[in-house]
């Protein structure tokens, strides 16, 4: 039975650290486990950039040489340009930010973190399953890094076909470094869906006691549609790229014309996938970035039912505007118009969140933390990102920015500044929650200025760039070019400083940063469940489900 | 009580010894069956399943008649049946119960436990300690102590339910107390 367990229950036995990192059932540990490994992929896909940054800097090659990689600059005369080398720079670099680092930093670290303690949940549905989401996500993170170190195209190793894996250049790739991409995709993949299925049943089931769903605050629902996203697109892109590993290695002629298939066939899959990938990636930060801005506006959130009714429509809408990557392929006018116009549609649910966000902050007492500068940054650059996307909707337009250094920009904007801010604005808000030590205030600005002014610098020139026609995934480029990517290259060695910096921010303050000892730290307006716990929170947080007055703070939203 | 026993294939000797002493004829004074909180109704998944399987056949409708149906289908209706199941025993886990029984002469617990041995605890009412904990950790823990055993109530419940419970509980045992011993 149900043998009374209070009395020993202040002195469970610690698990030991073993226990408690490999073999852990509890979502708050898996959390945390998350964000630690995808920001180490990440500081390996940054790690890339920057060689490719080094490598931009001036025209002509100097570090990638077919003589030899290094990190010290080679006379031009002297180097053969490895284009394999940068090919596979390119690719390992969009693979793991796609598929390995902002994804389970948002939705596999801070989802499973927060999201069960918002809704008062004693753990995830599945805990088990949620070990399992978590080790297969390692699994297919070693693959994908196995990938770039096996014997791939050109006599080298790994594979340089770029992170969306197009037919025929993917099929045709020798080696097994591209199988190894395959099928760190697939195993991903397989962990999403994994993943995708327990946070739907935590956040549709798992839910307290009269929180009904209009109730749930818009972290949770945040994941929830994110969630979504997963199940409905995934087994898309797992369909595709097992018929690319047939192609591959089984002689199947489905992305094959020579066999009566079709290549556009696998963009149409892939990007089917792609899109609402897209917003999987963002969602959940539109989700954190809610919080983040009611809390240090000292008010509730402006329009609650439009902002979650905004996420459903973003999240619906991204499933019917795939076709908006690949306007050059040959589709018809109508298809074009078509797809122009779904596009231009999400400007409104995205508007809708946007100017909630302005509205939540109109009128209230805002306090510039390192959370909120965050915040800010995001919606700041995220708008701009925005913007240039709807120049990029426009087919017509699309015609000359396609594969230009402005479709780079652009998609750098909401990725790179949109969601990695969502990021780091989650870091610095939690951070005391999760660890019970918190960051000095000076450091975590210091962090925000050098990132903000870092990425710009590296990410608004290539918006010139690509006007002036420069096109994108290419080692070399005419010295015309060379003014605005030696700008572009200070800044990303700007924004790798402050990652750095950033790092060393973590280890100090979990080691000795100041305790918190308040549960809701940041005010009374931080009012979702996980402020009502101590920091850190109890290992079993309510095995005991909470009660509304703990959560519902604000009954009139 | 008695078909119970006979449903049990294995004669586990306390199960068996505890329905023998419940196989009486006089209703019990009280008696409360507690089950945790499933917060989706059963029409809920309805919806949840009807609305993804709809979605899902998006994609599907212009490979209509392509090989690459095939390739795409496999993957759909795996995840949807994973779905399914996985709400299934979402709500297989939340068949957790705990029925209760309160004659004037003896007080039993069976706790059904859908993935393990059921448990079961049985005590005399007149000497049984019902206790109602208020510490940080837990709001309300509510236990029952008899027969050398302290034994926890709907830990599976919320906060202000075991409350509720605990106040019924409470004057059940002293309504049973306070009857003229035989």
């Amino acid at each position: 039975m149900a043998d009374a367990a209070t009395h020993g229950h202040d002195d469970h036995a610690r698990p030991g650290f073993f226990t408690r990192w490999f073999m852990s059932t509890n979502h708050k540990d898996i959390g945390v486990l998350y964000i630690f490994t995808a920001g180490l992929l990440g500081f390996i896909s940054v790690a890339f950039t920057v060689y490719m940054r080094m490598e931009l800097m001036h025209p002509g090659v100097q570090y990638m040489c077919l003589e030899g990689a290094s990190l010290a600059a080679a006379a031009v005369e002297n180097c053969t340009p490895n284009g394999h080398l940068w090919n596979v720079l390119i690719t390992g670099h969009g693979i793991l930010m796609m598929f390995f680092v902002v994804i389970p930093a948002l939705f596999g670290g801070f989802g499973n973190y927060f999201m069960p303690l918002m809704i008062g949940a004693p753990d995830m549905a599945f805990p088990r399953m949620n070990n399992l989401s978590y080790w297969m996500y390692v699994t297919g993170s070693a693959l994908a890094v196995l990938s770039l170190l096996t014997p791939g195209g050109n006599g080298q190793l790994g594979s340089g076909v770029g992170w969306v894996l197009y037919a025929p250049l993917s099929t045709k790739e020798a080696g097994m470094s591209m199988d190894f991409a395959i099928f760190a995709v697939h195993v991903s993949g397989a962990s999403s869906i994994l993943g995708a299925i327990n946070m739907i049943t935590t956040f549709l089931n798992m839910r307290a006691p009269g929180m009904t769903l209009h109730k749930t605050p818009l972290f949770a629902w945040s994941i929830f549609v994110t969630a979504f996203l997963i199940l409905l697109s995934l087994p898309v892109l797992a369909g595709a790229i097992t018929m690319l590993l047939t192609d591959r290695n089984f002689g199947t002629t489905f992305f094959d014309a020579a066999g009566g298939g079709d290549p556009i066939l696998y963009q149409h899959l892939l990007w089917f996938f792609g899109h609402p990938e897209v917003y999987m990636i963002i969602v959940p930060g539109f989700g954190i970035i809610s919080h983040v801005i009611s809390t240090f506006s000292k008010k509730p959130i402006f329009g609650y039912l439009p902002m979650v009714y905004a996420m459903v429509g973003i999240g619906a809408l991204g499933f019917v505007v795939w076709a908006h990557h690949m306007y050059t392929v040959g589709m018809s006018l109508t298809q074009q118009s078509y797809f122009m116009l779904a596009t231009m549609v999400i400007a409104v649910p995205t508007g809708i969140k946007i100017f909630s966000w302005i509205a939540t902050m109109w009128g209230g007492s805002i306090e510039m933390k390192t959370p909120m500068l965050w915040a800010f940054g995001f919606l700041f650059l995220f708008t701009v990102g925005g913007v240039t996307g709807i120049v990029l909707s426009q087919a017509g337009v699309d015609r000359a920015y396609h594969d230009t250094y402005y479709v780079v920009a652009h998609f750098h904007y909401v990725m790179s500044l949109g969601a990695v801010f969502c990021i780091f604005a989650g870091i610095y808000y939690w951070i005391g929650k999760m660890s019970g030590r918190q960051y000095p205030e000076w450091a975590g600005k210091l962090h925000f200025w050098m990132m903000f002014i870092g990425a710009n610098l590296t990410f608004f020139p290539q918006h010139f760039l690509g006007r002036q026609g420069m096109p994108r995934r290419y080692i070399d480029y005419p010295e015309q070019f060379a003014y605005w990517n030696e700008i572009s290259s200070y800044g990303a060695f700007l924004s790798f400083a402050s990652f750095v910096f950033f790092i060393g921010v973590v280890f100090y303050t979990l080691r000795y940063g100041k305790p918190v000892t308040e549960n809701a730290y940041w005010g009374e307006h931080a009012d979702t469940l996980e402020w009502t716990l101590s920091n850190p929170p109890p290992e079993h947080t309510f095995e005991i489900l909470p009660t509304q007055d703990m959560w519902d703070k604000n009954p009139h939203h | 009580m008695a078909n119970r026993i006979a449903d049990k294939t294995e004669a586990d000797a306390t199960a068996s010894a505890f329905f023998d002493l419940m196989d009486r004829n006089d209703p019990p004074l009280y008696r409360i069956v507690l089950r945790p909180h499933r917060s989706l109704p059963v029409k809920g998944f309805v919806w949840l399943i009807a609305t993804t399987a709809v979605l899902m056949t998006l994609p599907l409708w212009p490979l209509l008649g392509t090989l690459a149906f095939l390739g795409i289908l496999p993957f759909m209706l795996m995840a949807l049946a994973m779905l399914w199941y996985f709400f299934q025993r979402s709500y297989h886990d939340g068949t957790v119960s705990e029925e209760l029984w309160l004659w004037p002469d003896r007080i039993a617990v069976h706790r059904y436990n859908p993935r393990s041995e059921d448990a079961y605890w049985h005590a005399n009412p007149y000497w049984v300690k019902l206790a109602l904990y208020k510490n940080r950790k837990i709001e309300n823990y509510l236990t029952l102590t008899g027969e050398n055993r302290e034994i926890e109530l709907g830990a599976f419940l919320s906060s202000e339910e075991r409350l509720a419970l605990h106040d019924d509980l409470r004057t059940a045992l002293d309504k049973c107390r306070a009857l003229p011993r035989r």
